[in-house]
């Protein structure tokens, strides 16, 4: 196991081309990186709008329950 | 595992429709069979396939010997052969990296009168070998020069193109 | 053996079982990856006709084979849960559609770029390519599909059609190169055959395909658990797990 590149100029330079090999790799590691950042964090945002969610839910709930807590009040004074 | 008819019934469907589309679409690919084709071979052009006033590609191999380079204009000439038959071809731009003799070319143009190709376009193709120049170098001084090898490789796989394309046309 | 066949299709056992399995799949594709490069950009053999351009393979082939794949996954996970109406089967469906989308995308752009040296072209209608392209817009269709309904379950099913259809596309590709004419060259690497290529190149391309192969399982299943979270947000385990108690 050997390095082919004698220098780090030569590693760059890729033989004169270059340009097609680098820009074939940043294509890729940008892809690559940002769809993996990018479904990582997919998670996170949904945990976030189902917190909203809950809430509202539950806001939902303990009005209809305070609702039918007063009528069983009114029930119960008369 | 026993299955449900209903759920039977969505898989035989969804098998039969895999076949209908597969057979439709192999049908199809059948028919348009030329049209598929990137390029014709030489020995379809000599057999008198190629398009008349029209423009058209034409793939092979680069003939060993054969190219002749201009000293003062870029234009270049050269034989592409599938080892049957060959075409001469005339370029007059630059040459893409890749191309050299003994390797895969695709040419678009048209025929002129003397049966000469007049390419606008020459693209090099490359073959599916992928190997460190000097494996190659033992390789030829072991006297298994790898040109011949790739050649009768090639060979082989035009003659099964040629087989295809005739079988095409009956 | 169906206990666990029944386990892995229960959204909840998924969701818990992945959390746990998830870091080890991070760290094996980052792993995998640095080797790869390692091998792939330097201490790999050029190509005797290429020259350094061959490097390109390396990114390219796997993207390649991993958009076809992962099509592959998407139909039949598809059929499955058309068949058997399993939720889970559905989610792991539509969510390859993605991931497919950027493996066939990276193939094509990588492929451009390097056609451009070696071929003198970046782009040409041959039948691989062109084959090839039509993959690409098969993935827009599907999730293009699947967003055009508001019932998740008739989208799952439409969707999970449009898959299947386009499963005949799949051995399309494969052997457009034998079937016709193309610039592009037949494959190298072919189950029956000793590969068409030094080993220090292939070790590289290898190590590749692992990696690309093990940020496929990665990225699935982070996709896969986002889908869980919202078409299960009405079960008490996520609402549970999301809020941090019981109410």
């Amino acid at each position: 196991m050997t390095l082919y590149f004698q220098t780090f100029q030569d590693f760059i330079d890729m033989g004169g081309h270059g340009f097609f090999v680098w820009t074939s790799y940043a294509f890729c590691f940008v892809g690559l990186l940002g769809y993996f950042i990018y479904s990582n964090n997919l998670s996170q945002s949904n945990k976030k709008e189902l917190v909203k969610f809950y809430r509202k839910l539950t806001d939902r709930e303990q009005r209809l329950a305070k609702h039918n807590h007063t009528n069983d009040s009114s029930e119960v004074n008369e | 595992m026993a299955m449900k008819p209903h759920r039977k019934k969505r898989l035989t469907a969804i098998l039969l429709s895999i076949v209908g589309i597969g057979t439709v679409v192999g049908l199809v690919l059948y028919a348009s069979d030329q049209k598929m084709n990137l390029f014709i071979t030489p020995s379809e052009v000599n057999a008198g396939h190629a398009p008349k006033d029209r423009i058209f590609r034409i793939g092979g191999l680069v003939k060993e010997g054969s190219v002749k380079k201009s000293s003062t204009t870029l234009l270049t000439e050269f034989i592409v052969t599938d080892m049957v038959a060959d075409v001469y071809i005339t370029y007059d731009k630059l040459m893409p990296d890749l191309f050299r003799e003994g390797q895969g070319v695709v040419a678009m143009g048209r025929l002129n009168d003397k049966g000469v190709f007049v390419a606008t376009d020459v693209l090099a193709k490359h073959d599916e070998e992928y190997r460190a120049p000097e494996v190659i170098d033992a390789l030829e001084r072991a006297g298994h020069p790898q040109e011949a090898k790739q050649q009768a490789e090639q060979l082989n796989s035009v003659d099964n193109q040629n087989e295809s394309a005739t079988n095409g046309n009956n | 053996m169906w206990t666990w066949f029944y386990q892995l299709a229960s959204p909840k056992w998924f969701y818990q079982f992945s959390t746990r399995l998830l870091p080890w799949f991070r760290w094996i594709t980052g792993l995998l990856f640095l080797l790869g490069l390692a091998l792939g950009l330097l201490f790999s053999q050029v190509d005797y006709q290429q020259g350094n351009t061959v490097r390109i393979l390396y990114i390219h082939v796997p993207a390649a084979f991993m958009g076809m794949f992962a099509y592959v996954v998407m139909a039949i996970t598809g059929a499955i849960g058309f068949v058997w109406r399993i939720k889970m089967a559905h989610i792991v469906s539509v969510s390859c559609a993605s991931v497919g989308a950027l493996f066939t995308l990276l193939a094509l752009i990588t492929g451009a770029v390097w056609g451009k040296p070696t071929w003198g072209t970046y782009w040409i209608w041959d039948a691989r390519l062109t084959s090839f392209l039509i993959l690409f817009f098969l993935y827009l269709g599907f999730m293009a599909l699947h967003n055009a309904f508001d019932d998740k379950k008739t989208a799952d099913r439409a969707a999970a059609v449009l898959a299947i259809v386009g499963l005949v596309n799949i051995p399309i590709i494969h052997f457009s190169v034998e079937w016709w004419n193309t610039l592009h060259q037949g494959a190298t690497i072919s189950k029956f055959e000793k590969p068409s290529m030094d080993a220090d190149m292939l070790a590289a391309l290898l190590v590749m395909l692992a990696a690309y192969q093990f940020y496929f399982l990665t990225a699935l299943m982070q996709r896969v658990r986002a889908e869980i979270l919202v078409r299960e947000k009405l079960s008490g385990w996520v609402q549970k797990l999301v809020t941090g108690n019981n109410s």
